[in-house]
């Protein structure tokens, strides 16, 4: 029997347009990368040109240990770095204050002066390396020993750039806490928005920042409801003292935590690019780039779980993986341990390897926006976008962010979803593997980091004694009271005091009281 | 929606955008800058757009994704409490390999066969045995990995030989379910390319057709791996179900969905720096579920050189059921519909294997050029390619041949060997290798640690 012939067939089809009103063109789909409202990317080419910068932080305890760190990765390709600081600096205190004696090294480095930010940087080429700050009430000193730690290592301001980050969260919760008043911490802004606009050109001077929003239960249109209405204000604060908008749009960028719910937080991403142009479209920018949002992700922490922590490897992934799909330009990506200690070296390299790996292995960097029409995504896109816009107008009929936290408004929104989130925990409805789905009975052995606080709060004491010992006393008085003096007139530049007193050997404590003389604490 | 909230943008067109790169470009070359050649042929554009969307509708699972936990039966009581375990433990599916007969009701005891997904893989052919096992279960959902031209294809034999072995599978066919399976996953990780593996899978399953006729449509199902080439992965799975549905209408079959069971490949394992094999774990297992599989089988990181424990099956357990559970994609089968992307590359993966399953069939069908060694030719010539472009690192495996990390030795923690066997055997024909990409350096590595 001869073999049937197979020559004539042809690929089967079956149209499925009209199929399901999913199934359907929306109207943003015309919209593309690298041209306003930017809905597929914020350049043309996206990461096949460039693929989203790697960065990792560390957070370890001593200067030393986090050089290491950075100079180690610095070394794999690395080129932001994240730094966080311990409790104590980031509440103002030197390490030998009696109000900082256990929060020395928690959470991050502690750096009493100018010497400890040399240690932290040391060989690093920070003209090479872009540096991210947290927006804090100690941003001044800190900010003032980077640039002087930098002079000294022989580079030149205009060569460093960086970020600072500012925390949405915080500023709905805890705005009336904050060290300064409203009106001196915006004074601190302007002048550091000065100082680096002039001398420090490649300094972006903003990232605003969602870390913590969905831990406290917002969902996504509000995140990004709230990270644009607080870019919105910032806009109007600086077009008030007459700054064009072509000017502040490149200096302010948005850091966004991504979570597990995986096409949500794609659309997330998208949806935010076309709002943030249609927000900054009023203000009729001349170029072009100001409609682009600049987008750096972080994997969330708060999905980490301490229970069966390998478990995390495939979260980060995966969330890794929305972000890079969404379209951020930069990513960090957390260590698989991190709900539990410090990361060791093995979890950092891991969690590097899975930047690496995404970048190498997966060829996902070969199309832009690759998920561009999926109708499940498009859907999304077109949902969180409306629902966030009614969100974000809410903020603006009263006035803008500052006024409606004022109101309670926001903080209202997020306890509400906060309530169903929470409900959806209790009936089973969100379920977090090896927690409150199918749990382990006895939890493997992990080696892990132990931080020692003690011994480093000693040697942090010691060298501030060494410091003050070989510091011309007179000196720093001066710069300290130059700093009481700029706060209360407002005629110098605060920034530019801060550094005069950091290359004088001031320390973190010594600057913050200084200011604190006008500003008060709390 | 009454008005459009984007309005004060202008639409743009691809035409607008393409001339925007070049713009962007500054002179550089826009092929050579920004096109991607796969080996399959395939050119990768910089973008998509609606116009790339086919609109074609595939017939996907309407349901959720099954998670499988893979057991080989050695000892039936040992095999029988691990699957409980992995049962109670999120897996809602079992894949039982075994090398000879066993007590199936012990193996079986306490096991809803009903409601749970079995899958019975042999390294042997007993029709009695099978059809036994079979009408015990009695069950829809028990599928028999049985695939008498996947062995010969892996073997070099014939379980028995041609005759004997198609008798036997008669007797399967005429009488149980689910009798057949397709071993796609051995093209995947002999390293052939996924034009190759799907037309060679098709006409693989085309060989069964033709002998056991339009009936055995039904009984067949479908074994892929997929590696790291996250989207053309999904594409990959799409696409089989165009041409199975295109092949099933030249036998007027109508409305049979192909069952599609799934593993990450083994071909990019490796065994130094192993825990990047849970990343590519993760990435594979997504692409299984978004290219529509119904049952997947993650592997562990340390397959490859450990036995099988407890740890490693767990975690890879875990991450189905991360999956499944955290990330809203327990029933994301479908949300590559309308993809620009995706389908364009679906599409395009399917027409070239359909040519390619022409070409098998009129030089004699699948069985044919397997005899004749054409098969395992054009098989080694993509494996040889790859592996090319993994020694120049055109192909990169983090940790094997990029970032690598020198202080990592292995040579104390190999419970298994990691490498291609040699055979001695006296074959039939020549047998199709699956061999992992990094096998060369691995042992140049060992080889060091020994010296």
């Amino acid at each position: 029997m001869p073999r049937k012939s197979f020559e004539h067939i042809t690929l089967k089809k079956t149209d499925f347009k009209n199929q399901h009103s999913d199934y359907t063109t929306r109207e943003h789909e015309d919209f593309i990368a690298g041209i306003a409202p930017n809905l597929r990317g914020s350049n043309a080419t996206m990461y096949i040109t460039k693929p989203w910068v790697i960065i990792q932080n560390a957070s370890f305890s001593s200067a030393e240990e986090n050089n290491a760190f950075y100079r180690k990765n610095v070394e794999a390709g690395l080129k932001e770095l994240f730094v966080a600081f311990d409790l104590a600096t980031q509440n103002g205190y030197d390490s030998d204050h009696e109000r900082a004696q256990s929060d020395v090294g928690k959470a991050g480095v502690a750096i009493d002066s100018v010497e400890d930010m040399k240690v932290l940087f040391d060989t690093i080429p920070l003209d090479e390396i872009s540096i991210s700050l947290p927006m804090n009430k100690t941003i001044l000193p800190i900010l003032a020993f980077y640039i002087v730690a930098a002079e000294e290592q022989g580079f030149e301001l205009h060569q460093l750039s960086g970020t600072f980050q500012n925390d949405v969260l915080k500023e709905i919760t805890s705005r009336n806490t904050d060290n300064y008043t409203p009106s001196p911490s915006m004074k601190i802004i302007a002048d550091i928005f000065e100082y680096t606009k002039n001398k420090m050109p490649k300094f972006n001077a903003i990232s605003i920042s969602d870390d913590h929003l969905q831990e406290a239960g917002a969902t996504a249109e509000i995140e990004l409801a709230y990270m644009l209405a607080e870019g919105l204000e910032h806009i109007k604060k600086n077009i008030e003292t007459g700054i064009s908008m072509d000017r502040i749009a490149p200096k302010l960028s948005f850091f966004w935590a991504i979570g597990m719910d995986h096409f949500t937080e794609i659309a997330k991403l998208r949806a935010a690019r076309m709002l943030w142009a249609k927000i900054v479209n009023q203000f009729n920018p001349k170029d072009q780039k100001s409609l682009a949002l600049k987008i750096h992700c972080q994997t969330s922490s708060w999905s980490l779980t301490a229970q069966d922590p390998f478990n995390n490897v495939a979260r980060t992934t995966i969330e890794a993986m929305a972000a890079v799909f969404g379209g951020t330009e930069s990513l960090h990506i957390n260590t698989f341990d991190e709900a539990i200690a410090s990361p060791t070296d093995f979890s950092a390299q891991l969690a590097l390897n899975t930047q690496l790996f995404l970048q190498q292995e997966t060829q996902i960097t070969k199309t832009v926006d690759p998920w561009a029409g999926s109708f499940h995504l498009e859907k999304l896109t077109e949902e969180i976008a409306h629902n966030a816009w009614t969100l974000n107008k809410e903020i603006e009929d009263l006035g803008g962010m500052t006024k409606a936290i004022e109101k309670g408004i926001p903080q209202v929104r997020i306890e509400e979803a906060a309530v169903k989130k929470q409900a959806r925990i209790d009936s089973g409805k969100d379920l977090i593997v090896g927690v409150n789905s199918y749990p382990l009975k006895h939890e493997d052995s992990l080696p892990i980091k132990n931080d020692n606080n003690e011994a480093l709060r000693k040697t942090q004491i010691e060298r501030l004694h060494f410091l003050k010992a070989n510091r011309n006393t007179l000196e720093v008085q001066k710069s300290l009271e130059n700093i009481t003096n700029s706060a209360k007139s407002g005629n110098e530049n605060l920034l530019e005091q801060a550094v005069i007193a950091a290359r004088e050997r001031a320390t973190l404590g010594e600057i913050s009281d200084a200011l604190a003389i006008v500003f008060g604490r709390h | 929606m009454s008005t459009f909230l984007f309005d004060e943008f202008n639409p743009v067109s691809a035409a607008a955008w393409k001339q925007k790169i070049q713009v962007d470009l500054n002179g550089a070359d826009y092929n050579e800058t920004l096109l991607y050649k796969t080996d399959e042929g395939i050119i990768v554009k910089p973008f998509y757009t609606k116009e790339d969307r086919t609109n074609s509708k595939i017939n996907l699972p309407k349901k959720g994704f099954h998670i499988c936990q893979t057991l080989f039966i050695d000892d039936e009581k040992i095999a029988n409490s691990l699957a409980i375990d992995a049962l109670k433990r999120g897996a809602n599916s079992i894949q039982f390999k075994a090398s000879k007969k066993f007590d199936y009701q012990k193996v079986l005891h306490k096991i809803d066969v009903n409601s749970t997904l079995i899958y019975f893989q042999f390294s042997f052919l007993d029709d009695d045995f099978q059809l036994e096992l079979s009408k015990y279960c009695n069950s829809e959902n028990t599928y028999f990995q049985t695939d008498i031209i996947g062995n010969l294809a892996e073997s070099g034999n014939w379980f028995v030989n041609l005759k004997e072995d198609y008798k036997r599978l008669e007797v399967l066919v005429s009488s149980t379910k689910n009798c057949i399976a397709v071993s796609g996953d051995l093209y995947q990780n002999s390293g052939a390319n996924m034009v190759q593996q799907l037309a060679y899978t098709l006409a693989h399953a085309n060989e069964y057709l033709l002998h056991f006729g339009k009936n055995a449509a039904t009984k067949i199902h479908f074994m892929f791996s997929v590696g790291g080439n996250y989207f053309f992965e999904i594409a990959k799975l799409r696409a089989f179900r165009i041409l199975w549905e295109t092949l099933l209408t030249e036998y007027d079959v109508k409305n049979v969905k192909a069952h599609i069971f799934t593993q990450p490949s083994v071909r990019n394992k490796t065994v130094y720096d192993y825990h990047v094999n849970m990343l590519r774990t993760t990435s594979e297992c997504m692409s299984a579920i978004l290219g529509g599989s119904n049952t997947i089988s993650n592997v562990s990181y340390d397959t490859i050189f450990h036995k099988s424990n407890e740890f490693g099956n767990r975690i890879a357990r875990n991450q189905l059921l991360i999956l499944q559970q955290e990330t809203y994609l327990h029933e994301a089968q479908n949300f590559a519909d309308g993809s620009y992307y995706i389908e364009s590359i679906a599409q395009q993966l399917a027409e070239k294997a359909l040519i390619t399953f022409k070409q098998i069939e009129k030089a004699g069908g699948f069985l044919h050029q397997l005899k004749a060694g054409v098969i395992q030719k054009k098989i080694s010539e993509s494996a040889l390619k790859e592996e090319e472009h993994f020694t120049t690192n055109k192909m990169v495996l983090v940790g094997s041949n990029f970032q690598i990390n020198t202080k990592d030795t292995m040579k104390n923690n190999l419970e298994l060997y990691p490498f291609v066997k040699q055979r001695n055997l006296k074959t039939l024909l020549v047998p199709i290798n699956k061999k992992r990409l990094s096998e060369t350096i691995e042992k140049e590595r060992l080889a060091q640690e020994n010296a």
